[in-house]
Formats: C-alpha cells, structure tokens, sequence
C-alpha cells in the first residue's frame, strides 16, 4: 500500500517537474525568436537602405552623363561622354527611358513581409509560453496534485504581460 | 480476512462498479474543457486546444479508390457473405448427438484508407491541418451490394472467394471530400516551416476529432458518456435488486469525485480563461512592435522616391528643351523618348500592403478578444449556475471581467484628411 502511494506521489512529482521545464523552455523559444529579430532586422534594414542609395546613385550618374551627352560639342567629348552613359546604363537596367522605373519598393515589400512573419514567430513562441504555462498553473492546482505541488514548493508561473502599459495603445500611423 | 475471502462476487461488482465511475469522471473531465471551449477562427487560432469551423481544402487532393471522388481522406472496404454450416455436438437422452448449424455472416476481403495534409479554410484565412492519429466522422461517399454479374464484383476485391461464400459483395466508402464544409477539435502549435499554426493531435489523442458534421452533433458526446458510466458504476456496485447501505457508499464516493472533478474543472477552464487574455497581449504586443516598423520603412521608401524622382527632374530640367529639339537624331535612343510622362510611381504598392498589414493585425485582435469574451462567459454563467455555484464558493473561484470598448471608442470615427 505504501510502495503505491509513494510511486503515485513520485508521478505526481515527475509531471510537475516536466511541466516547470516546459514553461523554462516556452521563456527561452520566445527569447530565441526574440533574438533572431534583434540580428536579422537591422541587417535587413541595412540591405535595403544599400540598395537604395545604389539606385539613387546611378539614376543621377545616368542623368548627369545624358546630360554631358547631349551637351558635348565635338566628336571626341561624345564619344567620351556616350561611353559613361553606356556604362552607367549597364548598371542599372532599370533606367529605360522616360522617369526611371525605381525597384527599391521590392525590396521594401519584402522587408516588410519579413518583419511581419518574425513578429509572427515571436507572437507564436509567445502563445506557446502561455499553454506551457497554463498546463503548468492548471497541475499545480488541480486536487489532489496540488498537495504534492505545495508540499514540494512548487508556484505558478505568470503568463506573458507587457512590461509597459502604453505598448496596449493602438500605435500611431503618422507621415 | 483471507484473499478468498475478499474475492466474492459482490466484491468484485464493487470493483467494477469503482472502475466505471472512474472512468466516467476521466470522461467528465474531457466533456467539460471541450464543451467550454468557444470555437476559432483560422487567423485566431492560438497555441493550444482548438476548435475550428471551415472547409477542407488542398492543392492535391486524393482520389477516392471505388468513388474516384477528390478529397483529402477516405476509407472504403469491401464485405463478402459467407453462410457456412457447423458441426455441433449435443447431449440428448444421456447420448451424443451431432448436427449441423448454420451461420452467417460476413468478412472484409479488400480495404484500404488514405488522408494527407489539408488546409481548413474559413472567410478569414487558410489554417493547416495534419491528421495524424485523428479520429474521422466522415460522409458515406458509396453503398452497393452486388453479385458477380455486375463489373464491380471483382474489380477491387479478390478473385478468390470466401469458404461458403454466398457471391455478394458490399462495397463501402465514405471521406471527407474536397471543398466539404469540417468540423475540427484538435491542438494547434506553431508550424517549423513558416510562420503560421497549425493543427495536430493532442498528447490524449481521443480527443483529435475530424468531423463533416456540424459541432452541435459532438457537443456532449462525453457528457452522456459521463452520465452513462456513472450509473453502470451504481448498477455493479449495487447488484440489481436490493438496495442497501453499500448504495450510499457508492453515492457519498460519487458526489465526492464530482466535487473534486468539477472543482478541477472549473479551475482548468479558469486557467484557460486567464490564457485567453494573457493571448490578448501578445497580439497587441505584436501590433506594438509591426506596425511602427512598417510605418517606419513605408516611410523611407516614400522619401527615396521622392528625392530620386525630384533629382532626376531636375537635372533634365538643367538640359534645356530647345538644344535638345535641334540635336534630337545626334541623340541616343534612349533620351528621344523624353517626352513628357509622369514617373511611375511605385510606393503606392507598399501603402496597399500596410493598410492590408495593419488591418490583419487588428482582425486578429479582434478574433483574439472575442475568443477570450466567450471563454470568460461561459466560465462566468458556469459559476453561476447551480450546483458549481456551491463548488466555486466552497473553492473561493472568482469570475472573470470580459473586455469591453472604452466610451471614447464607441462614437463614430469620421475620416478626416484635411486637419
């Protein structure tokens, strides 16, 4: 009889152990994610303000040598002149004719459906804190668990809260 | 008191009797979670046990064997008759006798089902579903007895026959059609691939259920159970007939165990209630952080354009029309075109797509705080109702406030450009 009652208490133990670790786990998946967006997005960032300032470039450059082009008075400056242009040019197919035909928003758009997808991932590593939680909270409460889970001093976990109160207001979309 | 002793049958029926309403409160515990849960929607669906409401959906859908119905699971069976005569030996008169007796009856010659991964689709998005280890009440796709004339008969059974067979084959197949309105109670978890949930089964696998009937026909179907178990749990442990004070002990063993059960009970929906809102946070956590972002980036892509765009104009306006008019066949082909057309303005792609950011992320709230208002109340009017009023007093279980619009944002919003 008691070879029983102290295999039942030990499984009673084991699973409020197993429960503390997923709720360990659930903090440092959402930290993994947060982490992954603290060394992904500035880089991001940094690739499309590159691209950017390339485009930017080149388009002026373009400009600036049609300008010459057309400016030029004798053979030799055209040459001369025709010779950046084509250059230019090849470096930027983009610049057809006309305004040019910017493709910086490409990468803005793709920019943006990644920042959305890891703001994503965290919500979702975030949600799963909160079931590792609950299973956690709802063990340690349940009868006749919970006098195991005292007796043992185990506690319930928070589940996941904002640090600050003025992150719940509705962001301002202002340009 | 000896083992012998113990081991009558009386005793025995008190231990079976002890065994179903165990088993009875395990089937309580299981109706009362599931019968709370307010069902989801596809984009609201949060890490945890789910319901879900939608259409089944896959860009590959199977092909049915007998049917050749597309759809993304499916399970069909052929039975043959048999009637074969057995060899019985009886006594009659103190003397031996034999004869022969007929029985019926019928076995599966050919079988087979499939499933595959399939979307659950509903009027805000698309939700995977993996079924795996899933229970399937599905609709009945085909029903035919037929002979050995009709084509059928040997087409997806056997040649070989069944001893004693009667030459009558019933085919049967059912699944879950594509584009077939679904009924899903499951577990969802985040997705390794992408960023999205998905479905799968829970660790109590009984409890994954694939349905093509509405949820209404589920609701309650471990209620009953409870209930039935309970009163199977009396009849053994009472013996049928005489009542005595035996069937006290079984009543005083079973209002305890509804007690605790239902104390359990409304502890657990109380904790999912509580995840319910901490959910909430997460998802204004999540607008937080996005939409200022986005804000931020659509912004720095209006200016570029804006700058380039200004840029370039201006350095052609520094060209000057009439030396360009009198050299114009001296000129590349490119710059014969500067006739004058407006830039093609591309930022216009990314407003559309934060406008369509910021209103998913706000639906998403909004399916969030719905959830979570249902779940409360239904946990509220439990708390409420007699007899968990008495439990939730005894336990000192307190209720839930539901999320309510603040004053100010109740009025009408006007769209206002000029300020």
């Amino acid at each position: 009889m008691i070879g029983v009652f102290v295999i039942w208490v030990t499984g009673i133990y084991n699973g409020l152990v197993q429960s503390r670790l997923n709720v360990t786990k659930g903090l440092s998946q959402v930290d993994v994610q947060l982490k992954r967006r603290h060394d992904l997005i500035p880089n991001l960032v940094e690739a499309a303000k590159g691209y950017m300032a390339y485009e930017k470039e080149t388009l002026e450059k373009v400009t600036k040598a049609r300008q010459i082009a057309v400016d030029a008075s004798n053979v030799q400056d055209k040459i001369q002149a025709e010779n950046i242009l084509t250059s230019s040019l090849r470096s930027l197919m983009a610049v057809a004719e006309n305004y040019p035909n910017l493709k910086a928003d490409q990468h803005v758009l793709c920019l943006q459906e990644e920042l959305t997808a890891t703001e994503n991932k965290i919500s979702l590593a975030r949600q799963q804190y909160n079931e590792d939680v609950n299973r956690l909270n709802v063990s340690i409460q349940l009868f006749p668990d919970s006098i195991v889970a005292v007796k043992t001093g185990f506690e319930k976990a928070a589940f996941f809260q904002m640090e600050l109160a003025e992150e719940r207001q509705v962001p301002v979309v202002k340009f | 008191m000896t083992l012998e002793n113990f081991l009558t049958v009386s005793n025995i029926a008190k231990i079976i009797g002890l065994i179903f309403l165990c088993r009875g409160l395990i089937a309580g515990k299981r109706h009362w979670l599931l019968d709370n849960l307010p069902v989801s929607k596809t984009i609201g669906a949060c890490v945890g046990l789910v319901k879900l409401e939608g259409t089944a959906e896959t860009e590959a859908p199977l092909v049915s064997t007998l049917t050749k119905t597309r759809c993304v699971y499916y399970k069909w069976r052929v039975d043959e008759h048999w009637i074969r005569y057995v060899k019985e030996t009886y006594e009659e008169d103190g003397r031996q006798k034999t004869r022969m007796v007929k029985t019926e009856g019928s076995d599966i010659v050919a079988s087979g089902s499939d499933y595959n991964l399939f979307y659950l689709k509903d009027e805000y998005g698309v939700i995977q579903i993996r079924p795996n280890w899933a229970r399937f009440s599905s609709r009945q796709f085909f029903y035919k007895s037929c002979g050995p004339n009709n084509p059928l008969y040997y087409k997806h059974a056997p040649r070989q026959g069944v001893e004693g067979s009667t030459h009558e084959r019933t085919f049967y197949e059912d699944g879950i059609a594509l584009h077939c309105p679904v009924y899903i109670e499951g577990y969802a978890r985040p997705r390794q691939d992408i960023a999205a949930a998905e479905v799968v089964s829970p660790d109590d696998t009984s409890l994954f259920l694939i349905s093509t009937s509405l949820k209404e026909y589920h609701k309650g179907r471990y209620a009953s159970r409870f209930w039935w178990l309970c009163a199977w749990g009396l009849v053994f442990f009472a013996g049928v007939g005489n009542l005595n004070w035996d069937d006290l002990v079984y009543l005083l063993i079973w209002i305890t165990g509804w007690g605790v059960l239902t104390y359990n009970n409304l502890i657990a929906l109380g904790q999912s209630v509580d995840q319910g809102l901490a959910n909430v946070e997460v998802h204004l956590k999540r607008r937080h952080d996005l939409v200022e972002n986005l804000v931020r980036v659509v912004t720095a892509l209006r200016d570029f354009e804006k700058e380039v765009q200004g840029e370039v104009t201006l350095l052609r306006g520094q060209l000057g029309i009439k030396k360009l008019e009198g050299r114009q066949e001296a000129c590349l082909p490119a710059l014969r075109a500067i006739a004058e057309k407006y830039p093609h303005l591309k930022t216009d792609a990314a407003f559309l797509d934060l406008q369509r950011r910021i209103t998913d992320t706000e639906e998403r709230i909004a399916l969030i705080r719905a959830y979570y208002n249902e779940i409360a109340t239904s946990y509220n009017k439990l708390l409420k109702m007699i007899p968990h009023r008495l439990i939730a007093r005894l336990g000192k279980i307190i209720s839930r406030a539901l999320i309510n619009a603040g004053d100010f944002e109740r009025v009408t919003i006007q769209a206002r450009f000029a300020e």
